[in-house]
C-alpha cells in the first residue's frame, strides 16, 4: 500500500489522510511473509511538502484554536485541537464563563458533523424531482432570481426563513437582510426549547434563562426538569450541580418530581413518581395550597410514595435557599413552571441560587413552536412566496398531524441553507450548503457581558474551484453575495464579506479581534436582541385522544430533536437511561409489562389518535406504570425510496437523503404519535398524549450495553449514606463492611509504585544491583531512564452523574471506531440490523458508564430505587490477570506502571480478556480500521479526524484503554524537550478533561504532588474487587446518598 | 499342541492369556494374515465414506477461509465469551486422543490381555486426533498467520513467547504428545508393515513398504530391540496421558474466571479425557468390527472389559462434577457459588444436563453384564458420550465466560455456520485420515495377535533362514490342516 | 552402506532447514536498506552542507521539536534560489554554468527567472521517500535530536550523499540493540565528522560500533513496547 505519513499530512491533497499510517495491520496481513516480519519492506510513498509553510505551525504538533459550540443554544466555548491543517478534538475552553473548559457528549461530536460523509459537497438544484449539482455562481444566481420573482410577485412580505437558533450578531445580521429585501424577520427556531420554563422564567424573573446555581442551594426539587440531560444550558448545571454534590456532608438533596425519571431524576435521593401533569398538584402541596395528602391520589401517587412526599414537604418547609426547576411538557407546562417559580421567590432563591443579574442570553428571542406553527399555516395558505431553512429540520421535527410537508409544497421557491441531507432540504427547490460552523466566521453571547467568538479552526472540507471566493462560503457570505448583486440593497453590505462584518462591528476593530481569538472570549455586549412575541392562548387540549396509558414523549439527551443523529458517535454512545443506542425503544414499567405479557424487546405497536408506530419494548422501573415513554430523535426518512446504503460501491455524488446513511431509517419518530397542540408557553405539548399498546408478536434483542442491571452484592458501585461520612473509621465490623479499605487502605502501597510488588515487599527501591542487572525487556522492576512512576485515577461517584460524555472524548482521543452501522455486521449469512455488534456485546468503547439499580428488587411500582453510574475502565492493574497469560507478551507492565496493550504483536488469542475480572478489552471483531472493508468505520473523510498518535486497529487484535499514553509520551517529549521533569497535574487524559462533572482525576499516585496522589487517601475510596488481589491503578470515590432511603444497602 | 522349539525359547511368553480364551476362532497364523490383510482392498463402501469426509473438510476448510477474509466477526463470538466452539472442540479432540494412548500404552505395561485387538486402532485415533486437536489453536487466532510468534524462535527483535501463559504450555504439550504417539504408532507398525511388504506384488507399493518397515527381517536380534524399544515408548508414552491434558486443563485452572479457577482441574479433565477416548474407541471399532467381520478378533470379552473401564472413568468424571459443586458450595466465594447455580439452573441447563445426562447417567448401564457385552447398545452409548463430552468441554468454557465477575458485561452466545462449519470439518478431517489409515495399514496388529496364538509346530530354526512374520513356511505348509 | 541406512538422512535435512530459517529470522535482515530512489529533483546534499555548511535545521526545521522532521517548503528553496538561478555564473563555487535541476526547481516553484518570486501554478516537489519506520511506530525525532543523536548516527553520512539512500536497516532490532546497549556521544561525533579529541581523524562510516566504547560511557534508553508502539 502507499503509505502516507505524519509528513504527508502537511499536503493539502486531500486524498491522501495522513492518519492511514498508522493503519498498520493492512501492511501485516497476509502478505507479510512467515519470517520477515519487518514492514519496511513495502513502498514507502510520497512526501508532499507545504508550497508556503504557514506561520506558527510545526509538522505533528498540534495547533490550538477557540472558537464557539453550535450544537445547542447554550453555546459554549471550545478549543479545538488542529494537527496539519486538520481539526482532530474538540474539547472546552478553560476560560470561558460558561463550561469553563468541560464539554458533552453533543458539542464534542461537532467534529462528525464537520467532517460527516454526508454533507453536501456542491450546491443543489431540484429540477423536475432529480437534484443534480450545480456551481456556487450558478446557485447565487437561481438565489437572486428567486428572490425577484418574490419582489414581483408581492409576496416578500410572505417569506418565511427559519434559522437555527443563535445569539451573536447573525441573526441581526440576516434580519437587516430580509429587511432590505422588505421581508419579515426570521424565525429563530430551537425545537428543544422548553418554552414554558422560559416563558415562566421572563415572566417572574425577568430573563429568559437565569444562571441556576446548585452549589448555593440547600435543597432542589425539579418538577421533570431534567437539567442534566438537555433541559436549558446542560454543561453548566452539571458542572454547578457536581460540585454542589461534591460538598458531601453539606451538599444539598435533591428530589425529583415526575412521570418518568430521567438521567437527572436518576441522581436524585428520591422519586416521587407522579403521573404527567401531577407536578402540579405536588407543587400547589408544597406551596400550601392543598393538602399533601390530597396530592398523593390526585397527583397518581403510589400510597407506598406518600412518605416521600411528606419528607419532601417538610425539607421545603425548612428550606432557605431552594432551587425548584420545572421542565414540564404538559399542556400544564406554564402553570407547574410558574409554581416552580412561586416556591423559588418563597424559599429564599432569587439571588441566591437564582441569578437572574446573569441570565443565559442563549435562551433569548426563541421562536417557539406556537410560532413556527403558524408560519406553517401561512405557507399553506399560499402566501408564502420564499421560504428558507438553515440548520432546522421542521419536517421532521414538527409532529406528522401538523403535515409541514403539504404546507411547505405550496411555497413557490424553497431554499435549504443545511449542509445535511435532511428530511426538510429534500423537499426543496435549491440547496446552498452552509459551511460547518468550525469553518466559518461568527460570534455569540452566552452570558452577559461576554462575547464568544467564533473562527475557522481549519480550510472547509469540501472546497470548491467557485470564482466567487477561493473557498465555499457561508450562509453569510452567499447572502451578502446576493445583497451585492441588487443595486438597491448593494449599498446597506458594504463589507466584503462576513468576516469583514464582523471585524468593522468589533470593539477594537481588527487588532481587537486578534487580541480576543486566542482566548476565543471577550468582554462586552452586543446589542439586545427583539423579544419574541407574545404566545398564543393554549390549543385545544381535547386533540389528546384516549387511551389506557399515557404516552410521554421526551428529548433525546444525545440525539437532540433529531439533528445529532446523523453522527456515529451519539448513535453508538448508549443512552444514560436506558444503554440502548442505533433505536427506538417503548419505556414501560415492568409492573405493567407483566401484566400486559411484554417481555424485553417485544415489538409493540403504540396507537394514539394521531397515529402509530412499532418499537421495541424496554422495561423500566422509572415510568409512571400509567405511562410509556419513547424519545425524541430517531425515525428519519427520506420521501423518495432510498436503496439500502451499501459501503462497498458507494458513488461519492449520491444523495444520501433522509439524513445520511448513519440515521436513515434508523427507530421511529414518535412524533408521528403527538397531536398538534402547545402549551401556554408556546411550547408542543409532548406527555399529554393517550395511548394504547398492543404487542405485535416480533421480538429483537435490544442494541443495549446492559448486561445485568443489578449488582448481585459484588460492591461494584458503592455508596455511603451522609450520616455514615463523618463515622470513625475502624470500629465495629459493620463500619468495616460499608466502608472497605478505609480503616487502613491496604492498596495504598501498591498504588504507590509502578508495580504491586512492592505492596507484598518484594520489589523495593531501586538498587545499583537492579539497576545494573538487564532482566531483559519484560522486567517491571527495570526503571532504567525514567523517574519511578504509578499512572493512575480517582473517579468521584458522588460527582459523576453519568452523562456519558467522557465516552465520546474517549472515542474521538484513541481513535475508537463505532461498529453499530447495520452493514458493520459479517456478509455471509448475517442479518444486517442497526445495532447488531452491540447487540452482540460487540461495542468497543474503552470506558463505559454502568448503570446499576439498587433497592425494589421485585420492580414494584411506588418502591423508591436508587441507580449508581460507575465509569468503568481498563483499571491498568498492580498485579494484571491479563498480563501472565498472553503468549506473546501483547500485553505486559511497563517500568511506569501502565498495563500496556501492543496492537502489532497481539495474534488474538483473546485469553486476556477472559481473565479481566473488569471486562474491559475489546476485540476486532472486523476489520474496523482498515479501509476499502464494509466494516469500515471512518469513511472519508471521517477519517481525518483521527488522531495521528494513536494507531488505527486493524482485525483480530485485542484494544483497550491505555491511560491516554499517546498524551503520557507527548507531555515526557515536551518535559526532555525543556530539559525538565513532568509537573504534577501537568496534562491528562481524555475523559478526565472531557468530564462536565470533573469526575475523573488523572495523575501519578507515586508523587504527593499529584492531585490524584492526595485523592486516594480520601476515606470514600475503594477498589472494585480489591478482594482480587489486582492492585488496580484506578481509585474510586463512593456516591454520596443524601435522604438515607431504605434502598441503600451497605455493601451493594 | 506340541510347543518344542518355538520361536519363543521357553514356550509361550507371560502373561498373554491362551489362546483358547483369547482368540478361540482362530486357527493359525496365515488364517490372521489372510483375514487382517484382507481388510485392505478398498471397497465401494469405503470411497463413500471417505468422500463424505472429504466433502466435511472442505466445507471447514471454506468456513475458515471465509473466517480469515472477514475476520473472527464471522464466528459467533459474543463478548465477554470470547472463546467458544474452536476452544471446546479443541479440547474434545485433545481428549478423544487420550484413551488411545492409555490402550496402546499404560495397558500394554499392564499386559492388560484385551488390548490386544484393539489398541492399533486407538493409536491410530490419538495420532489423528491429535492432529486435528492442533489444528484448532491456530484457527481461532485473530490474526492466524501471526502463530509462529507462539514458537521460540531467535529473533534480533530479542522477543520471545510468554513462558508463563498456559497457552505456550500448550504448544509444546500438543507438539510433544504427537511426536510421541506418532512414534508409537510407527514403531509398532514395523513388524506389520513387513508382512505386507511380504505379501505385496506391485513393486512401486512393495518399495514403498519395504522403506517403510525399515529392511524388518523378523530376525531374533530384531525381535529383542523391537521389544526392547516398543516397551521403552510405552513407558514414555504413559506420563503423557496424565500431563498433556493436565497442561491442557491448565489454560481454564490458571485463570481467574469463576468456574474455571478450580485445582481440580487436571485429574478431572483427564479422567474426561479417558472416558471420551474409549467413547471414541467404541464409535470406531463397533463399526468397523462389523463391517470387516473381526468379530473373532475383537471378541466380546475385549468390549467387555473396554466397557468396564468406560464405566469406571464415568464414574470419577461424575465425582469431579459432584466435587466442583462441593468446593463451590463450601468456598463461601459468592462469585463461584453464582456461577455454578447458573450451570445447572440458569441460561446454561439444557447444556449442563445434558452432559451430566449423558456423562454420569447412562454409561451406569454398563453395571449389567448384558448390555456390556451388547456391542449395538455400547454403540448407540458411545455416541451419547461423545455428545456428552463435547457438552462437559462447552458447559466448562461458555457458562464461566458468560457469567463471570462483572454483571454488567454479563452475556449470552450463539454459534453461527461458520462455528459448525469448521466443528464438521474437524470430523472430516480426523475421519480422512482414518479411513485412509484403516485400507492402508493393518487395523490390528497382526503380529501381537499372533504372539497370542499357540506356537506353532516345530521345524528347524536358524539365523539364515529368513522367517518372515506369520510367513508360512512351506516345509510347515501341508502339516497344518 | 545398505538399502536401508540412506533413509537416515531425512531428518538431517529437516533440521538443516529448521536452523536456516532461524537464522533467517536472527539476522533481522531490510529489504529496503540501501535503497536510493531517484528524486524529482536531484538534491546534491553534499554541495547545501559540506560545502555552503548549512545547518540541517535550516530546512528539516521541525526535526528537534516535533515527531516529524520537517520538509522544506517550496518556498524555502526559492528564498535562496530565486538569487541562484539554473543559469550560475562563475564564483567561488565554481566555474560558470547550467543547472538542469534547478531548472527543474524553478519549473515546480513556477519561477519566471532570477529574482521573480514563486508563480500562481507553483506545485510542491513529489520527493520519494527513503526513510520510513514501521507503520506503527512512534519515533519522536525531537527526543533523539535533543538527546544529542547526531543525524549521522542513523541516516550514515548523508552530508556526503549526492543521491540519499537508506543507511540504517530501521527495523526493530535495529532500534532495540541501540536502545540497549546506549548511543555514545563521541562515537556519534565522530560519526558526523568532528574531531572528539584533537588530531583523531573523523569515522570513515556510519555509526560506530557498539564494542568501541566502554558501556558506562553509552546512554542508555527505555526499550518497553509502549515507548513506541501506542
Amino acid at each position: 500500500m502507499t503509505a502516507p505519513t505524519a509528513i504527508t499530512n502537511m499536503t493539502q491533497d486531500i486524498k491522501k489522510p495522513g492518519v492511514k499510517r498508522r493503519e498498520f495491520l493492512k501492511v501485516l496481513g497476509l502478505s507479510t511473509t512467515a519470517i520477515a516480519a519487518t514492514a519496511c519492506s513495502e513502498d514507502a510513498g510520497h512526501l508532499i511538502p507545504y508550497l508556503v509553510s504557514p506561520d506558527q505551525t510545526v509538522p505533528g504538533v498540534s495547533t490550538y484554536y477557540a472558537s464557539t459550540c453550535r450544537e445547542c443554544s447554550a453555546a459554549c466555548g471550545l478549543i479545538v485541537e488542529t494537527r496539519d491543517g486538520r481539526a482532530i478534538k474538540i474539547e472546552g475552553n478553560p476560560d470561558h464563563p460558561l463550561n469553563h473548559g468541560a464539554l458533552c457528549a453533543r458539542g464534542q461530536s461537532a467534529l462528525q458533523g464537520l467532517y460527516n460523509p454526508d454533507r453536501f459537497r456542491m450546491p443543489m438544484v431540484n429540477e423536475g424531482g432529480t437534484w443534480k449539482a450545480i456551481t456556487w455562481e450558478d446557485a447565487l444566481n437561481r438565489l437572486s432570481a428567486g428572490l425577484a420573482s418574490a419582489k414581483t410577485s408581492g409576496k416578500a412580505g410572505g417569506t418565511v426563513f427559519m434559522n437555527q437558533h443563535e445569539s451573536g450578531t447573525f441573526p441581526r445580521f440576516l434580519d437587516t437582510w430580509l429587511g432590505s429585501l422588505g421581508m419579515p424577520a426570521h424565525l429563530s427556531v430551537d425545537f428543544e426549547a422548553d418554552s414554558a420554563a422560559i416563558e415562566a422564567n421572563q415572566r417572574s424573573y425577568g430573563v429568559a434563562w437565569p444562571f441556576l446555581s446548585f452549589k448555593d442551594a440547600d435543597l432542589i426539587v425539579s418538577f421533570s426538569a431534567d437539567f442534566l440531560d438537555g433541559w436549558g444550558a446542560n454543561v453548566p448545571q452539571q458542572l454547578d450541580f457536581a460540585d454542589a454534590r461534591a460538598k458531601l456532608g453539606d451538599a444539598p438533596a435533591f428530589v425529583y418530581v415526575g412521570p418518568r425519571r430521567s438521567l437527572t431524576g436518576l441522581n436524585a435521593d428520591s422519586w416521587i413518581a407522579c403521573k404527567p401533569g401531577g407536578e402540579l398538584v405536588v407543587a400547589n402541596a408544597l406551596l400550601g395550597k392543598g393538602s399533601v395528602d390530597q396530592a398523593v391520589t390526585d397527583a397518581g401517587l403510589d400510597p407506598k410514595n406518600a412518605a416521600a412526599l411528606k419528607k419532601l414537604a417538610t425539607l421545603v418547609a425548612a428550606s432557605k435557599h431552594i432551587l425548584a426547576v420545572s421542565g414540564v411538557r404538559g399542556d400544564n407546562a406554564l402553570d407547574v413552571a410558574l409554581a416552580a417559580a412561586e416556591l423559588n421567590k418563597a424559599h429564599g432563591a432569587v439571588g441566591t441560587t437564582i441569578k437572574p443579574a446573569q441570565p443565559l442570553l442563549g435562551f433569548e428571542g426563541i421562536a417557539h413552536t406556537d410560532q413556527v406553527l403558524a408560519a406553517v399555516e401561512k405557507m399553506r395558505s399560499g402566501a408564502v412566496g420564499v421560504a428558507f431553512v438553515r440548520g432546522v429540520n421542521p419536517a421532521h421535527a414538527l409532529p406528522k398531524a401538523a403535515n409541514f410537508a403539504d404546507a411547505f409544497s405550496k411555497v413557490g421557491f424553497k431554499v435549504s441553507f443545511t449542509s445535511f441531507p435532511d428530511e426538510t432540504s429534500e423537499l426543496c427547490d435549491l440547496i446552498i450548503p452552509d459551511l460547518h460552523s468550525l469553518e466559518s466566521w461568527g460570534d455569540a453571547e452566552p452570558i452577559r457581558g461576554t462575547i464568544g467568538l467564533m473562527q475557522p479552526t481549519m480550510d472547509p472540507v469540501f472546497k470548491t474551484n467557485s470564482r466567487i471566493t477561493v473557498m465555499a462560503p457561508s450562509t453569510a457570505d452567499v447572502l451578502i453575495q446576493v445583497a451585492k448583486k441588487d443595486a438597491a440593497t448593494a449599498p446597506k453590505f458594504p463589507a466584503a464579506d462576513y468576516r469583514s462584518m464582523l471585524i468593522a462591528a468589533f470593539p477594537g476593530g481588527a487588532a481587537g479581534l486578534d487580541a480576543a481569538l486566542p482566548k476565543g472570549i471577550v468582554a462586552g455586549n452586543l446589542p439586545n436582541r427583539a423579544p419574541r412575541a407574545a404566545a398564543p392562548g393554549k390549543s385545544t387540549a381535547g386533540a389528546m385522544g384516549t387511551g389506557d396509558l399515557t404516552l410521554i414523549t421526551y428529548v433525546s439527551p444525545l440525539l437532540g430533536d433529531g439533528r445529532g443523529a446523523n453522527k456515529p458517535w451519539l448513535q453508538e454512545l448508549p443512552d444514560p437511561v436506558t444503554k440502548i443506542c442505533w433505536s427506538t425503544w417503548v419505556e414501560i414499567h415492568p409492573e405493567t409489562a407483566v401484566r400486559l405479557g411484554i417481555d424485553r424487546g417485544d415489538i409493540l405497536e403504540v396507537k394514539t389518535a394521531a397515529g402509530s408506530v412499532k418499537a421495541p419494548a424496554f422495561p423500566y422501573l422509572g415510568v409512571h406504570k400509567d405511562t410509556i415513554a419513547i424519545p425524541i430523535g430517531q425515525g428519519h426518512r427520506s420521501k423518495g425510496a432510498t436503496p439500502t446504503f451499501n459501503p462497498m460501491h458507494q458513488d461519492k455524488n449520491q444523495v444520501q437523503w433522509g439524513y445520511g446513511r448513519y440515521s436513515r431509517n434508523l427507530g421511529v419518530n414518535v412524533l408521528d404519535l403527538i397531536p398538534v397542540g402547545t402549551d401556554a408557553g408556546g411550547g408542543l405539548i409532548l406527555t399529554a398524549t393517550k395511548a394504547s399498546v398492543t404487542k405485535t408478536g416480533d421480538h429483537e434483542t435490544l442494541p443495549s450495553t446492559e448486561g445485568s442491571a443489578r449488582q448481585h452484592g459484588r460492591g461494584i458501585a458503592q455508596a455511603i449514606n451522609v450520616e455514615d461520612l463523618n463515622r470513625p473509621a475502624g470500629g465495629d465490623e459493620k463500619a468495616e463492611e460499608s466502608l472497605p479499605g478505609d480503616a487502613s487502605h491496604a492498596f495504598l502501597p501498591g498504588l504507590r509504585s509502578p508495580v504491586a510488588a512492592d505492596a507484598q515487599g518484594d520489589f523495593g527501591a531501586p538498587t545499583a544491583e537492579n539497576h545494573g542487572k538487564d532482566k531483559g525487556l519484560y522486567d517491571p522492576n527495570d526503571i532504567r531512564g525514567m523517574a519511578k512512576r504509578r499512572w493512575a485515577m480517582t473517579v468521584d461517584l458522588a460527582r459523576c452523574t453519568g452523562c456519558s460524555a467522557c465516552v465520546t472524548a474517549c472515542n474521538a482521543e484513541n481513535n475508537i471506531p463505532t461498529v453499530g452501522a447495520y452493514w458493520q455486521n459479517a456478509t455471509i449469512w448475517a442479518d444486517q440490523v442497526p445495532g447488531r455488534n452491540i447487540a452482540r456485546g460487540r461495542e468497543m468503547n474503552w470506558i463505559r458508564l454502568e448503570r446499576y439499580f439498587e433497592g425494589n428488587p421485585d420492580a414494584k411500582f411506588g418502591e423508591d430505587f436508587e441507580a449508581r453510574f460507575i465509569p468503568m475502565m481498563c483499571q491498568h492493574c498492580g498485579n494484571a490477570p491479563c498480563e501472565p497469560v498472553c503468549p506473546v507478551y501483547a500485553t505486559y507492565h511497563s517500568p511506569d506502571g501502565l498495563n500496556v496493550q501492543v496492537y502489532n504483536r497481539c495474534v488474538g488469542t483473546r485469553y486476556c480478556s477472559n481473565n479481566c475480572p473488569y471486562k474491559v478489552r475489546y476485540f476486532n471483531w472486523f476489520g474496523y480500521g482498515e479501509e476499502g472493508r464494509k466494516q469500515y468505520a471512518f469513511p472519508e473523510p471521517l477519517n481525518w479526524q483521527l488522531n495521528p498518535d494513536v494507531t488505527v486497529r486493524g482485525k483480530g487484535v485485542m484494544e483497550k484503554c491505555s491511560f491516554c499514553v499517546q498524551r503520557i509520551r507527548e507531555a515526557e517529549n515536551r518535559a526532555a524537550l525543556e530539559h525538565r521533569d513532568v509537573q504534577p497535574d501537568e496534562f491528562t487524559v481524555a475523559c478526565a478533561q472531557g468530564c462536565p462533572s470533573r469526575a475523573i482525576t488523572f495523575g501519578d499516585a507515586a508523587d504527593p504532588n499529584w492531585t490524584v496522589a492526595q485523592q486516594i487517601g480520601d476515606k470514600r475510596a475503594y477498589h472494585v474487587f480489591e478482594e482480587l488481589n489486582t492492585y488496580t491503578a484506578v481509585v474510586y470515590l463512593k456516591k454520596v446518598n443524601h435522604l438515607a432511603s431504605a434502598v441503600t444497602a451497605p455493601r451493594a | 499342541m506340541a510347543t518344542s522349539a518355538s520361536p519363543f525359547p521357553g514356550g509361550q511368553r507371560p502373561n498373554i492369556p491362551s489362546a483358547a480364551v483369547k482368540f478361540p476362532a482362530i486357527k493359525d497364523y496365515e488364517q490372521v494374515d489372510r483375514e487382517i490383510a484382507g481388510t485392505l482392498g478398498p471397497s465401494l463402501g469405503w470411497f463413500a465414506a471417505l468422500g463424505i469426509a472429504i466433502l466435511c473438510l472442505l466445507v471447514g476448510g471454506s468456513c475458515w477461509t471465509y473466517q480469515v477474509y472477514e475476520g473472527l466477526g464471522a464466528a459467533g463470538y459474543q463478548p465477554p465469551v470470547m472463546w467458544g466452539v474452536y476452544i471446546v472442540t479443541f479440547v474434545f479432540w485433545i481428549g478423544i486422543g487420550h484413551a488411545g494412548t492409555l490402550i496402546s500404552a499404560s495397558l500394554y505395561l499392564f499386559r492388560a490381555g484385551f488390548r490386544t485387538s484393539i489398541y492399533r486402532v486407538s493409536e491410530a485415533m490419538t495420532v489423528f486426533a491429535v492432529m486435528t486437536a492442533g489444528l484448532f489453536p491456530i484457527l481461532h487466532l485473530g490474526r492466524p498467520w501471526k502463530f509462529f510468534w507462539l514458537i521460540p524462535y531467535p529473533n534480533w527483535r530479542l522477543i520471545w513467547p510468554n513462558p508463563k501463559s498456559p497457552l505456550v504450555w500448550d504448544v509444546f504439550a500438543i507438539l510433544t504428545y504427537l511426536t510421541i504417539s506418532s512414534t508409537f504408532l510407527y514403531i509398532g507398525l514395523i513388524p506389520d508393515i513387513a508382512i505386507l511388504r511380504d505379501r505385496e506384488t506391485n513393486p512401486m507399493r512393495k518399495s514403498i513398504l519395504a522403506m517403510l518397515s525399515l529392511g524388518w527381517r523378523n530376525s531374533d536380534r530384531e525381535w529383542r530391540h523391537f521389544t526392547r524399544a516398543y516397551l521403552f515408548l510405552a513407558a514414555f508414552a504413559t506420563p503423557l496421558v496424565l500431563s498433556v491434558h493436565s497442561v491442557v486443563s491448565f489454560d481454564f485452572a490458571m485463570a481467574l474466571t469463576p468456574g474455571w479457577h478450580a485445582t481440580i482441574f487436571p485429574p478431572y479433565f483427564v479422567a474426561g479425557a479417558i472416558f471420551s477416548g474409549i467413547g471414541m474407541v467404541f464409535t470406531i471399532t463397533i463399526p468397523l468390527r462389523k463391517a470387516f467381520h473381526l468379530e473373532h478378533y475383537i471378541t466380546l470379552n475385549d468390549l467387555d472389559a473396554a466397557a468396564k473401564l468406560c464405566l469406571f472413568t464415568s464414574t470419577v468424571v461424575g465425582l469431579a462434577y459432584l466435587t466442583e459443586f462441593q468446593v463451590a458450595w463450601m468456598s463461601g466465594n459468592h462469585f463461584e457459588q453464582d456461577y455454578f447455580w447458573n450451570r445447572v439452573f440458569g441460561q446454561w441447563a439444557w447444556a449442563a444436563w445434558i452432559m451430566l445426562i449423558c456423562n454420569c447417567v447412562l454409561p451406569l448401564s454398563l453395571w449389567s453384564q448384558k448390555l456390556r457385552r451388547n456391542p449395538n447398545w455400547l454403540f448407540i452409548l458411545s455416541l451419547f458420550i461423545n455428545l456428552g463430552m463435547w457438552f462437559e468441554r462447552f458447559v466448562i468454557v461458555v457458562p464461566s465466560l458468560s457469567h463471570e465477575f462483572e454483571p454488567w458485561q454479563w452475556g449470552a452466545y450463539q454459534p453461527t455456520f461458520v462455528d459448525y462449519g469448521i466443528l464438521l470439518g474437524s470430523f472430516g478431517w480426523f475421519f480422512m485420515w482414518f479411513l485412509l489409515f484403516i485400507k492402508q495399514l493393518p487395523v490390528m496388529a497382526m503380529a501381537e495377535i499372533k504372539e497370542a496364538l499357540p506356537p506353532r509346530m516345530a521345524h528347524p530354526f536358524d539365523d539364515e533362514h529368513d522367517l518372515t512374520a506369520g510367513g508360512v513356511d512351506p516345509s510347515y505348509e501341508g502339516g497344518a490342516h | 552402506m545398505t538399502k536401508r541406512r540412506k533413509w537416515t538422512a531425512i531428518p538431517g535435512l529437516l533440521a538443516l532447514a529448521a536452523g536456516a530459517v532461524m537464522l533467517s529470522a536472527y539476522s533481522g535482515a531490510s529489504t529496503s536498506q540501501k535503497s536510493s530512489p531517484v528524486q524529482p529533483i536531484a538534491f546534491p546534499h553534499p554541495v547545501h552542507v559540506q560545502k555552503l555548511g548549512m545547518n540541517c535545521l535550516y530546512c528539516h526545521n521541525a526535526a528537534n521539536k516535533s515527531m516529524d522532521p520537517g520538509l522544506p517548503a517550496v518556498s524555502t528553496c526559492i528564498g535562496c534560489h530565486n538569487l541562484i538561478g539554473p543559469d550560475r555564473p562563475a564564483s567561488d563555487l565554481g566555474p560558470a554554468r547550467k543547472s538542469a535541476e534547478l531548472a527543474k526547481l524553478y519549473k515546480f516553484a513556477d519561477v519566471a527567472g532570477v529574482g521573480a518570486g514563486m508563480g500562481p501554478n507553483a506545485k510542491p516537489i513529489p520527493w520519494v521517500r527513503i526513510h520510513k519506520v514501521p507503520e506503527y511506530v512512534h519515533f519522536p525525532h525531537t527526543r533523539h535530536v535533543n538527546a544529542g543523536v547526531t543525524c549521522q548516527t542513523c541516516h550514515g553520512q548523508i552530508q556526503k550523499m549526492d543521491r540519499v539512500y537508506q543507511f540504517a536497516s530501521l527495523n526493530m532490532g535495529w532500534c532495540v540493540s541501540c536502545h540497549v546497549n546506549g548511543y555514545s556521544a563521541k562515537e556519534g561525533l565522530e560519526a558526523a565528522g568532528y574531531e572528539t579529541v584533537p588530531g583523531s581523524t573523523p569515522a570513515a562510516q556510519g555509526a560506530a560500533t557498539p564494542a568501541a566504547v566502554p558501556a558506562a560511557d553509552r546512554k542508555k534508553a527505555r526499550y518497553d513496547c509502549a515507548n513506541c508502539h501506542y
